[in-house]
């Protein structure tokens, strides 16, 4: 039994059949919809059904993105992720010989340059902190960043740069005739 | 949109000083944008020693690092012919930084430090005073995923025509002059099992929810936590 959370309610009233449950969730009416019943009294075939599903998660996904939009004061603004950050995780381990806390041994002595791996910790990690607070960029020496973190190369297309209006309102919305631009 | 910050992401578009300054600008307005543009480190969990009246013997911390999607080479390395892929924004490079930064404090405190299977013994005496460790936690490591292409591209107009007209149906607003501008985001990074946009990176897109407001960038767009798969 497959069951697809989908769409707004006023894409599919005119839906009312018994392949169709509907639910209220939040703002929005979400619908139940029951494929084997839906592809039964259709007649449809299960590739048909396979591409009404992508089109229903198609609806789902920009109900979602239509949840999330923030108000600006030109309109609101939808953010789809097309691009995603990597991911490190470090493990960092020191290991020194300890002893017993009343009587340290020589190296946490403190006069000493050797210091106990507690002290070292605290080191590490304010210094990998340290280098961290002026950005990646200036790892390598001390010379001012010349190269801005915001890269025309990264989420900025190439071919965008040749567009006056990359930034601007419905951009790509031509099939729905939709489109809006800024007032400038 | 403030005036001046529109001027400059019209003249960022030709001019690098501009591209610096509308840098400059945005990490000012919006802080999550600076975090969102760079590589972040995190240390998120310390822990170490057995007992209160024992020196620890060991001691460990994890550090999670969100890699940055772009893959800058800073100037003075492109000066010194510096091979650019070492200090690209990858995990390489961040294993490459992590170890350039601590391998100087494990000299001066006399220790053999481990980067990541390759053993440098940093310590100018015979005999090292301990040992610091650097590997990767729960096979954790992932690039930065390649970036959907969103101009020109029939998939991202679908998806932003979508957007816009259930939106302007919606019952959040019962507004049908609702003006709906989609513009791209960048995801902050996730854990590699829940990971969206490496799945299918030509034309993959991914919702967002829970924005934490206040941005007006359109480069780049913050929220709390990420939400769902979108294939097309």
């Amino acid at each position: 039994m497959w069951y697809v959370t989908a769409l707004k309610g006023t894409y599919w009233t005119y839906c009312n059949h018994s392949f169709l449950n509907r639910e209220q969730s939040g703002y929005e009416t979400i619908y139940l919809i029951h494929m084997e019943k839906m592809a039964s009294l259709f007649s449809l075939t299960k590739e048909v059904i396979s591409f009404l599903f992508v089109i229903l998660n198609i609806y789902s996904e920009a109900d979602l993105l239509v949840g999330s939009m923030e108000a600006t004061s030109d309109g609101m603004l939808a953010s789809p992720g097309v691009a995603e950050k990597g991911y490190f995780d470090l493990r960092m381990t020191v290991s020194t010989s300890g002893g017993h806390s009343s009587v340290p041994p020589q190296h946490t002595v403190s006069d000493h340059d050797d210091i106990s791996v507690s002290h070292l910790w605290l080191i590490f990690i304010l210094h990998l902190e340290h280098r961290y607070s002026c950005g990646f960029d200036c790892t390598t020496g001390g010379e001012p960043i010349h190269t801005p973190s915001i890269q025309r190369t990264t989420l900025l297309h190439n071919s965008s740069m040749s567009s006056p209006d990359w930034y601007q309102y419905g951009w790509g919305t031509s099939w729905l005739d939709r489109e809006i631009k800024i007032q400038r | 949109m403030d005036e001046e910050l529109r001027d400059l992401i019209e003249k960022s578009k030709y001019n690098d000083r501009a591209l610096a300054a509308l840098e400059k600008k945005l990490f000012a307005i919006d802080g999550l944008a600076e975090a969102l543009s760079k590589t972040t480190q995190a240390v998120d969990i310390i822990g170490g020693g057995v007992k209160s009246n024992a020196l620890p013997e060991n001691a460990f911390a994890i550090v999670n690092h969100r890699i940055a999607q772009h893959r800058p080479v800073p100037m003075n390395n492109r000066l010194r012919n510096v091979d650019s892929d070492i200090h690209n924004s990858s995990v390489s490079a961040v294993k490459t930084h992590v170890a350039d930064v601590l391998l100087p404090l494990a000299k001066k405190y006399n220790l053999t430090l481990d980067a990541f299977g390759d053993g440098l013994n940093a310590t100018s005496n015979v005999v090292s005073s301990g040992r610091l460790s650097l590997a990767q936690a729960w096979e954790s490591a992932l690039e930065p995923a390649p970036v959907t292409p969103w101009i020109d591209n029939p998939a991202f107009d679908f998806l932003a025509g979508t957007i816009q007209a259930v939106a302007k149906t919606s019952k959040r607003w019962n507004n049908p002059d609702i003006p709906v501008a989609v513009a791209p985001g960048i995801m902050s990074g996730m854990f590699p099992p829940f990971t969206d946009n490496w799945i299918i990176s030509l034309n993959s897109f991914s919702s967002k929810s829970g924005n934490t407001g206040k941005s007006i960038s359109t480069i780049e767009h913050g929220s709390k936590h990420e939400t769902d798969l979108h294939l097309m």
